[in-house]
């Protein structure tokens, strides 16, 4: 009998075992069997990797603390510029609320035209109720024009330069305003004062005025144009053997929170001045 | 020198004085911070350097302000009148020296704009512009008085070494 070579032997038991395998992979049962060979082997693997993890951690904490105290500050740097951010939005949010408020009102009365401009800071003095806007010649506003808000009168354009102005509010000791009263159908004035309350005065005693009517400007004069709403009349008072009535007045503007104005560009108030009789002498 | 440097200063205590100080009220009264910035300048200055400064810091307020051009250029001036002749007369005692000019200085600043206003023809009631106004103006004048001199102080210190050194 003719002697098989070994090599031959080698060959068939490789080419054997490979059949077995692709058998057993084909059937499924090499993964099976991989596993439970594996298994031990990860199960020390993950043993000794927790055990080496711990020792590099017992290491290197301190520098972890570090790198955490700095992506903490770097944390706590981007909070801030966020806060900031939503701060100066909201800001933007008021300020645009202002303004279609003011929008909203330019357009009930589309026969004016309007200037928008930013109340910028008050009169030094605490004697005089002035603000100052952030508007001025070069932008069409001129002294005598009539300045409003949304919910009312504010006042007049005292002085201008090119590119700010000073405004006279109705609540200055110095401002005479004419104005109506809707319910009682009668003309008086309101005057400012140096607590920046308003009053109304020159009220005819036989005229019945009733605590909330309505204050809006007459026009008379020509310093304001008319139909202007100013505030609704408070506490009327009517002394014994007064010539006048008297009434506070709760303006309907919030002189203590202005921030946005609307200039009435259109409206050139008229100086009757001249016009005013002297006495002869 | 002193000028050119305090220039900056005034401008931005007028920002300050027409956007802060005018809405920190007591009763209707308002500090002037450049008043008793002047006032504490002038003690601590050792130049005459005050008196240009009270010129610059008046014309300032009455570009902004409706109150008559004269009543604040007099009334700074008269601060620097005034502490320069306290520096020499109360010299042991600045802060004393401090109080008492700006006393002064506020009584007659807003005196004489009550009286300037009336001239003007806005008829201001005396009792109210007092008790509203004048008092509770020169008391919070007072009240800033003694930090701004401290400030005043350390900046002129500040100000001489750089001065001395170059």
């Amino acid at each position: 009998m003719k002697k098989i070579p070994t090599r031959t032997w080698q060959r068939l038991a490789i080419a054997l075992v490979v059949g077995g395998v692709l058998v057993l992979a084909i059937s499924g049962m090499l993964g099976r069997i991989i596993g439970q060979a594996v298994n031990p082997l990860i199960g020390a693997q993950s043993w000794f990797s927790t055990r080496v993890n711990a020792v590099v951690e017992f290491f290197t904490v301190p520098r972890d603390v570090l790198t955490l105290r700095e992506q903490n500050a770097a944390l706590q740097n981007e909070v801030a510029r966020l806060q900031s951010e939503i701060l100066e939005l909201q800001q933007q949010l008021v300020e645009t609320d202002i303004l279609y408020a003011l929008l909203d009102f330019a357009r009930e009365k589309p026969e004016n035209t309007y200037v928008a401009a930013s109340v910028i800071g008050k009169d030094p003095s605490p004697f005089l109720n002035y603000i100052i806007l952030d508007h001025g010649s070069g932008d069409g506003v001129f002294k005598g024009m009539p300045v409003v808000t949304e919910q009312g009168l504010v006042g007049s354009i005292d002085a201008v330069t090119a590119s700010a102005a000073r405004v006279k509010l109705i609540t200055d000791q110095s401002s005479v305003v004419n104005v109506k009263l809707i319910k009682a159908k009668t003309e008086a004035q309101v005057k400012g004062s140096i607590t920046g309350d308003l009053s109304l005065e020159m009220v005819n005693p036989s005229v019945q005025i009733t605590e909330g009517d309505l204050v809006f400007t007459s026009g008379l004069g020509g310093s304001y144009p008319p139909e202007i709403f100013i505030g609704q009349v408070l506490s009327p008072q009517l002394k014994e053997n007064a010539l006048f009535q008297t009434a506070s007045i709760q303006p309907s503007v919030d002189f203590q929170t202005l921030r946005a104005v609307l200039i009435i560009t259109n409206f050139k108030p008229v100086d009757i001045a001249p016009l005013i009789p002297t006495p002869m002498q | 020198m002193a000028v050119i440097f305090s220039i900056p200063i005034l401008l931005v205590l007028l920002v300050l004085q027409s956007t802060v100080a005018s809405k920190v009220t007591l009763l209707n009264g308002t500090a002037d911070l450049l008043l008793v910035w002047l006032a504490a300048w002038a003690l601590s200055s050792k130049d005459r350097s005050g008196y240009i400064l009270a010129g610059i810091a008046g014309a300032l307020v009455s570009y902004i302000t409706a109150i008559p051009w004269y009543i604040y250029l007099s009334a700074y001036l008269l601060v620097i009148l005034l502490a320069r002749y306290f520096s020499q007369k109360l010299w042991e005692s600045p802060l004393l020296a401090m109080l008492i000019i700006i006393m002064i200085a506020s009584i007659y600043l807003y005196t004489f704009t009550f009286i300037g206003l009336r001239i003007k023809g806005v008829d201001y009631p005396l009792s109210i512009s007092l008790n509203q106004v004048i008092i509770p103006s020169v008391f919070l004048n007072l009240f800033i008085a003694i930090p701004v001199f401290a400030i005043a102080k350390d900046f002129s210190k500040w100000f001489y070494r750089l001065e001395n050194a170059s």
